[in-house]
């Protein structure tokens, strides 16, 4: 079925924390660029399920734009099969996604660029880093690790190497209006996929984990749910008005941006384990949770939240009930200072708050449904 | 994924019951429709040519009245599933009941088939079949009775936290059945229970008192105190109690309690009882209580009857141990002690002065 292209431009209406100014627009322009050149890039990248190793890029330069190749890798470039701890329950992080930074710059100088708004904001508190050589957050539980090194690493033939004259090339081939505008059509269905998380209360009880769990609602309600006209993501006075919509909206955005990286690998692993691509979406459901939660993690930092104080924590734990999701709200609605207590890691969540998978798990059984309605 | 599919889901997932019904009706299943071939045809088939050897009218009556049963429970059977996810209470009642009417339908529609009120025979054999398929099915009969009782009262609904002492379930209903009811325990096992027993024996629901639309949940505590501790207090106890260096003992006990002979015991009776009056996570009503049990050869209990706000399960723990901490600690700021069962320790103390 042939569906209109609904284009919209998201990132014009972003304002830094606390409803405060605009961005510049030449930041917005790199954001726009970096997003289209990164997605790009990752059409040749196919991570499966079972796979691993590492995601390597090593990016050439520190210029603003190259920074927003930072952010837009760190948002979507993610190591599917990302693992905490390994079977006797130690602490591994294994299978992360690497960005190395090249920069002659002083390296504090870099850290504070990366750390402002613009760029990677609250991630780089973290997620595992090192400059020059010195690690900082060792233990983290992100998925994603950055580098900052003064000369291009050698002896890294799988790292995909990203240098200004790459993007300078993809944007005089590319469409403008493909790179300054976003399909939003995928991202609108991921919302409506959201919804059948809310929708749904009362799910079997089964793993959590166990696709099952999930089938019956995902099959009977995807046709109600995705079979509806296209409207834009978000309407356009809200864009202007509201930015808790605007962060939303960016959110599913970001969100569908994954869908293929991750479908090609699962084609990967349907390939080669010989099984239907479906029953793979299927079996790879809690490899696939979990770096949906990592990806959501990381982008919920660079979009300024942060992971709650250990005094804060402690006040959130001896809540229950009501009393607990409105003191949840409340952090989160905190437009200075947002606050998310779901930020922590995908072990923690399954015993903090084992429902709330729910969602990416409807999420990622979605995912063939919305590719197969959005090549 | 064939077209007449979609819409079938599409109709399902509607919301609207009339489309509902629709797509659940058009929706292919190949293992009921092949039950439905090589079962329930021919075992129709079987009983025409038994009751009415020879004419295949009535086996057509039949076969017309089994595909409309069969249509009905399907229908029913896959509604019930959907509304089961979003607790669509009444969708799920009502599914059952067509179940049952269906089935009811059925042995009305055989025995006018067959005729089989007008002979004799037949209906003595029917009459006995009837009876033994009853006495075998006793259970599920009552359970259809509980069923229908317990739903159009709304005493039972999916998601209500509910008790089964017989059957030691305790946790949370997630499915309900003409026969049978699933409770999910807070344990994490799953107890599957015969709706019949919720009827003949007891159950208790503690859904609305989970919700606070109760005045609370109930706090029942007793604490042995140790009778050796209790003494009128003296001048310099009465001051140390209303010099303010318990602020919780200034502000909840009456100044004009605190004098010199009165009871320890008394003193802390009373703070406690205002003091838990002025708790903002305790209710009132229906009864705040603090008392002196019969004494027995441990000590003096007292208990303390409360109804709590937070009803909800791990709140209502957390109040109710913070509580019980609290009324600890103060036990010592009036001098008197929980009674504790002489362990090797306090019978060293004993021995010593026969060293």
């Amino acid at each position: 079925m042939k569906t209109t292209v609904i284009r919209e431009r998201p990132f014009e209406y972003l304002r830094r924390r606390g409803g405060g100014e605009a961005f510049p627009e030449e930041t917005v322009r790199n954001w726009y660029i970096a997003r289209a050149f990164v997605l790009d890039r990752l059409k040749e990248v196919s991570i499966a399920p079972d796979s691993s190793g590492c995601l390597h890029f090593v990016v050439e330069g520190d210029s603003p734009r190259m920074l927003s190749v930072v952010r837009q890798l760190a948002l979507s470039a993610h190591f599917v099969n990302f693992s905490e701890r390994d079977c006797f329950g130690r602490l591994v992080c294994r299978n992360r996604t690497l960005v190395t930074l090249v920069s002659r710059m002083d390296a504090d100088a870099v850290v504070a660029e990366l750390r402002k708004e613009e760029y990677l904001c609250n991630l780089l508190q973290y997620c595992k880093y090192s400059v020059c050589g010195e690690v900082f957050n060792k233990d983290a539980y992100l998925d994603m690790e950055f580098q900052i090194v003064p000369d291009c690493p050698s002896g890294c033939p799988d790292a995909v190497c990203i240098k200004e004259e790459d993007i300078d090339s993809f944007i005089s081939s590319a469409n403008p209006d493909e790179v300054f505008s976003i399909d939003t059509r995928k991202a609108v269905l991921v919302s409506r996929v959201y919804e059948l998380g809310s929708l749904i209360d009362n799910l079997p009880a089964e793993d959590i984990h166990s696709a099952r769990r999930y089938i019956l609602a995902l099959d009977t309600f995807q046709y109600t749910l995705l079979g509806k006209k296209f409207t834009p993501l978000v309407k356009e006075e809200k864009w202007m008005k509201n930015q808790l919509a605007v962060r939303n909206g960016l959110s599913n955005i970001f969100c569908s941006d994954c869908f293929d990286s991750r479908a090609r690998g699962i084609k990967r692993y349907a390939a080669e384990r010989g099984v239907a691509e479906l029953q793979a979406w299927e079996d790879s459901n809690e490899a696939l949770t979990c770096s949906e939660h990592n990806r959501w993690m990381v982008e919920k930092l660079i979009m300024g939240f942060r992971a709650p104080s250990a005094q804060e924590w402690l006040e959130y734990e001896s809540l229950y009930a009501r009393k607990k999701a409105a003191y949840a709200k409340m952090l989160k609605n905190n437009a200075d200072d947002p606050v998310h207590v779901d930020l922590c890691s995908c072990l923690d969540l399954r015993r903090s708050d084992p429902d709330n998978l729910k969602y990416d798990s409807f999420l990622l059984l979605a995912i063939p449904i919305i590719l197969n309605k959005i090549p | 994924m064939s077209f007449l599919t979609k819409i079938a889901k599409k109709n399902i997932a509607s919301g609207r019951l009339g489309r509902q019904i629709f797509g659940s009706l058009i929706e292919w299943n190949t293992a009921s429709f092949l039950a439905f071939v090589f079962l329930v045809i021919p075992l129709s088939a079987g009983i025409t040519l038994i009751l009415s050897p020879g004419n295949y009218i009535p086996f057509l009556y039949l076969l017309g009245l089994d595909l409309a049963v069969w249509l009905i429970v399907k229908c029913c059977r896959r509604l019930s599933g959907v509304f089961s996810l979003n607790k669509q209470e009444a969708g799920i009642t009502w599914c059952q009941i067509a179940i049952l009417a269906a089935i009811i339908s059925w042995l009305i529609g055989f025995v006018l088939i067959f005729h089989i009120h007008r002979h004799p025979a037949a209906a003595a054999v029917f009459g006995v079949a009837g009876s033994v398929a009853g006495w075998i099915f006793q259970d599920k009969l009552k359970g259809v009775v509980a069923f229908v009782h317990l739903r159009m009262h709304h005493l039972l609904n999916i998601g209500d936290w509910i008790q089964v002492p017989k059957y030691n379930a305790d946790g949370e209903v997630k499915a309900v059945t003409l026969t049978t009811v699933t409770i999910l325990n807070w344990d994490t096992t799953t107890s599957t229970i015969p709706i019949s027993d919720l009827q003949s024996d007891h159950f208790i629901n503690l859904q609305n008192m989970a919700e606070g639309k109760t005045y609370g949940r109930r706090m029942m505590k007793t604490f042995i105190l140790d009778t050796e501790c209790f003494h009128p207090i003296s001048s310099k106890e009465a001051e140390a109690l209303r010099s303010g260096r318990y602020e919780a003992v200034s502000r909840y006990l009456p100044a004009e309690e605190i004098k010199e002979g009165a009871l320890n015991a008394h003193l802390f009776r009373i703070y406690l009882h205002h003091w838990l009056m002025a708790n903002p996570n305790v209710s009132q009503k229906p009864h705040l209580i603090v008392r002196w049990m019969e004494q027995n050869e441990f000590g003096l209990p007292l208990q303390v009857y409360a109804f709590l706000l937070d009803s909800e399960f791990c709140s209502f723990e957390w109040v109710q141990s913070r509580i019980t901490e609290q009324i600890v600690e103060a036990m010592e700021w009036f001098g008197l002690m929980l009674f504790q069962a002489p362990s090797a320790d306090n019978i060293r103390i004993i021995k010593e002065p026969w060293k």
